[in-house]
């Protein structure tokens, strides 16, 4: 269980979803991301992480429970300082950027629509910090490789500054190479700029890599959650371990 | 006699340019064989190649001899009857390898019906055994079922089910556990681990991923950017890659497979800040960065291994690779970031994306 506690930025107090008519999607999900500790949420595909992950970004309202940011629950007069604090990054960087924009207006558009002053030299800013040149700005999507586009999504999550980003397999559809260097990114902009993460993956090696906290979500439900090396170390659920057991290994 | 002998492979589109080059290996009866290479290495259209199924534009050269057929000369009629029957296909996603209008069991029924020439009860019969042999077991409702009505998992059976209905003696299986949850992909690998195992079938499997090739594969060959940069047996390929872009590929699948060994390690938790600097392979990555110094000063876990150039936010060297997409500052800046893609017109993919 997590403790309900003020310093969380986000929480999901006892969140359920269902469809009208429908099977619950989710039921009674409890989740918690204070400011430093990187939570992970793991599960396989249809195990309700995409559900989970648009109720917390306010995209879907959940059916029962309630989702806090600083403290209060997250309503619709909350939206915009929780839009400037919470920013999300996708899985897809091929779908999550608009191809007839240039970068520099893809990377400006939180600043846009959060009203705030869509400054070039911001833009510029969020480009160095995810390691791409100045002239990116001025060039459009499909001029980059996997990896760089999602470089520029990163850019733009992180350009108004927020405090959490939400990221839906941010690399799972990277070559492993690629993955790394974007999961060393995130690390580096968690250090820079004191960024924390909520990181949906089903990929444990990641996990590992980038969260403290670990949350294990199946068929809707969490079945278990706590610090990552407790939970990879010794996992008590069935689910956790077979998930483990699952992933391929090196040969020693 | 060799199964499956490719001699200098080499394809091309339109414009000329070079997306698989001089690429040479065979396949004996019973192997197995793993491809290895990140988007734009080349790896899919040296299945297709092999098979003979290059999309219209591309054009091979070299050599292709499965079973004796050459692959890229001989009629489009014998090569026909090479596939199915010699070698088929297990692609990776099932959802578009299926016929999304026709049920499973038909689909399954194709290839025993036209390679094995069976008819009515006894094709029947086969379809039900092809779906039994695959671990499916509700044999009845899948063979009724539309591929939309079955799961990533079924799907992936059902293809293996078609792909091995006629027995063939290679069995091609182009990243087939990719789009899978990673239960799933267990089960998968699992099953055709033994299948092969049981009818003897060679298997030439095509991935990007290190620890899944090397649990069904014992040789391998290491491709990037159109060639052959290292083969041999899997275990010292990863063991001790010579090959630079070999060792950063198992460099980057180590530094996963290390961090979960850490993270089961209770001495090593993210908050004892020191415990990354000692130089040992599985000190887990987490360490360094909550203690506030940037990545960049400390040790990575697997320098000791490779030798190979830090990336991250420190300018990256040459050891790196160019496949796979995602440049860094200083290449960036020094030439068009398009170059760094890998982008293949060909396979109309892009640079970082799984093909």
């Amino acid at each position: 269980m997590v403790a309900v506690s003020e310093a969380s930025i986000l929480e999901a107090d006892r969140v359920g979803f269902a469809y009208r008519g429908g099977a619950p999607v989710l039921s009674d999900v409890s989740l918690a991301v204070r400011p430093g500790r990187n939570v992970a949420l793991v599960g396989e595909s249809g195990a309700g992480k995409t559900t989970l992950l648009r109720i917390l970004l306010g995209l879907a309202r959940p059916t029962s429970g309630v989702v806090r940011f600083d403290g209060s629950p997250l309503n619709r007069a909350r939206l915009r300082s929780y839009r400037r604090a919470a920013q999300a990054v996708f899985q897809d960087p091929y779908s999550s950027l608009d191809p007839r924009q240039r970068i520099g207006r893809i990377v400006a558009e939180p600043l846009r629509g959060l009203g705030l002053d869509a400054d070039p030299k911001r833009v510029a800013t969020a480009l160095d910090a995810v390691g791409l040149p100045a002239d990116t700005a001025g060039r459009y999507p499909h001029e980059f490789s996997g990896g760089q586009r999602q470089r520029i999504a990163i850019a733009r999550a992180i350009v108004c500054e927020p405090r959490l980003l939400l990221a839906d397999e941010p690399v799972s559809a990277l070559d492993l190479t690629t993955r790394v260097r974007i999961v060393d990114l995130l690390a580096e902009l968690r250090a820079s700029r004191g960024l924390t993460i909520l990181l949906v993956s089903h990929d444990l090696g990641v996990v590992a890599e980038l969260c403290e906290q670990t949350a294990v979500l199946e068929s809707g439900r969490l079945v278990e959650q706590g610090p990552t090396q407790q939970i990879l170390g010794a996992p008590t659920h069935p689910y956790t371990r077979k998930l483990l057991a699952s992933v391929p290994r090196l040969p020693s | 006699m060799t199964l499956l002998a490719v001699e200098n492979l080499s394809v091309r589109d339109q414009a000329g340019k070079a997306l698989v080059e001089d690429v040479s290996f065979a396949v004996a009866p019973g192997d197995r064989t793993g491809l290895i290479g990140e988007s734009g290495s080349g790896k899919s259209l040296t299945a297709l190649a092999v098979t003979g199924l290059l999309p219209p534009g591309l054009t091979a050269t070299g050599e292709v001899l499965l079973d004796g057929v050459d692959m890229i000369r001989a009629p489009e009629r014998r090569r026909t009857g090479v596939r199915g029957r010699v070698a088929s296909v297990v692609f990776q996603e099932p959802l578009t390898a299926l016929d999304p209008l026709m049920p499973a069991g038909r689909q399954i029924a194709g290839p025993l019906r036209r390679f094995g020439g069976l008819k009515s009860a006894a094709l029947d019969q086969a379809v039900r055994a092809a779906l039994e042999e695959v671990r499916l077991t509700d044999t009845d409702r899948i063979a009724r079922a539309y591929p939309h009505q079955l799961s990533g998992g079924q799907r992936q059976r059902v293809a293996i089910a078609m792909a091995l209905a006629c027995r063939p003696r290679l069995l091609i299986a182009d990243e087939p556990t990719t789009a899978l949850d990673v239960t799933v992909q267990a089960e998968i690998l699992d099953l055709l681990d033994r299948l092969v195992e049981v009818h003897g079938t060679a298997l030439l499997f095509i991935t990007h991923d290190l620890p899944v090739v090397a649990r069904v594969a014992r040789q391998a060959h290491v491709l990037r950017a159109g060639r052959i940069v290292e083969s041999g047996p899997i275990t010292s390929l990863i063991a001790r890659p010579a090959n630079p872009y070999t060792r950063t590929l198992v460099d980057s699948a180590r530094r996963f497979d290390a961090a979960l060994t850490g993270a089961g390690r209770p001495s090593q938790g993210p908050d004892l800040e020191g415990a990354g600097h000692s130089s040992h392979h599985d000190a887990p990555r987490t360490d360094d960065s909550l203690s506030g110094a940037p990545r960049t000063d400390a040790p990575r876990t697997d320098d000791s291994l490779s030798g190979a150039p830090r990336t991250g936010g420190a300018p990256r060297t040459d050891g790196a690779p160019r496949t796979g997409g995602d440049s860094s500052v200083n290449d960036l800046g020094a030439d068009d970031p398009r170059s760094g893609g890998g982008h293949f017109e060909g396979d109309g993919g892009g640079g970082g994306g799984r093909e």
